[in-house]
């Protein structure tokens, strides 16, 4: 069984710009590299990468009960030089800030999403070489109960 | 390419940021305030031979009046939920617009330039058609 998605993008009419809606209904603007109005299709590939990894990431450190207070996801794509200039590496960095946190639990996580759940990375693994790496950042201060 | 980065704002909220500072929310489905990763896959798809597209019948001077893409994936029922079909629509219209023209400027786009297409094409097999509305003129 296979589920079927729909996506539509509408050229503005002049330029390269674009608004792209999604199945879930929400958009978003596009447009080439150098214009001003919208990311760059490779740059969104970048980033639908980097937030699918890290809405994965993020929901099994709190399934670990981990006190996550800050978290992001730094994506650098190398690409080749040659048309159609593909992605051949991707650099994904992931950033936890929290109080204790266990590095064996971001690292799984990171693992778990990259293997087994991410789809946008299903999709880029038999082309492209994924690396990951993370850091985690003390928080420095445990938060008052109340302010 | 410069960096881009995803930063969680709370729940599974996120804000992607490009190397340009354009910004696009995401979330999951059940979250509601924004794009699904997996959606932005396809609409990146879409934009990236959208331009070419463009491009490759403006060099033909063929300019277009409009063109809309409706892609659609077939996603796996099980995790990783990879896409395996990717059907891409275009419909567009513009004077003096070809049949031949509008195929071959999508076949360049798919075996030559688009990068998003090149990305993909390993995993989910991209299939391609293309409507030429006429005007009332």
């Amino acid at each position: 069984m296979q589920n079927t998605k729909t996506a539509k993008l509408v050229w503005e009419g002049n330029g390269l710009a674009f608004a792209a809606t999604g199945g879930s209904g929400y958009s978003m603007r596009f447009d080439n590299p150098s214009g001003p109005k919208g990311a760059s299709p490779m740059e969104v590939v970048a980033m639908a990468a980097g937030g699918c990894t890290a809405a994965d990431v993020i929901d099994i450190l709190r399934k670990k009960r981990q006190d996550v207070t800050g978290f992001e996801v730094n994506v650098v794509g190398l690409r080749s030089s040659e048309h159609p200039m593909v992605f051949t590496e991707i650099d994904l960095e992931y950033v936890v800030r929290g109080r204790s946190i266990d590095p064996k639990a971001v690292e799984r996580s990171i693992e778990l999403s990259l293997t087994k759940y991410c789809s946008v990375n299903s999709m880029l693994q038999h082309s492209v070489k994924i690396n990951s790496r993370y850091r985690i950042i003390e928080e420095a201060q445990p938060e008052p109960a109340a302010a | 390419m410069g960096a881009t980065t995803v930063k969680w704002i709370g729940s599974k909220q996120f804000v992607g940021i490009d190397s340009t500072n354009h910004s696009v929310v995401l979330s999951s489905v059940a979250d509601g305030v924004g794009m699904k990763p997996s959606d932005m896959l396809l609409i990146a798809l879409a934009s990236c031979t959208a331009i070419d597209v463009i491009d490759i019948l403006a060099k033909k001077r063929i300019p277009l009046s409009s063109l809309e893409i409706v892609t659609s994936g077939e996603q796996d029922a099980d995790p990783p939920w990879t896409f395996r079909k990717i059907h891409v629509k275009y419909r567009l219209s513009g004077q003096g617009l070809t049949e031949k023209a509008v195929a071959q400027a999508i076949e360049l786009s798919e075996q030559k330039y688009c990068s998003v297409t090149a990305t993909v094409r390993g995993v989910a097999q991209v299939t391609t058609e293309f409507e030429i509305l006429h005007s009332e003129n």
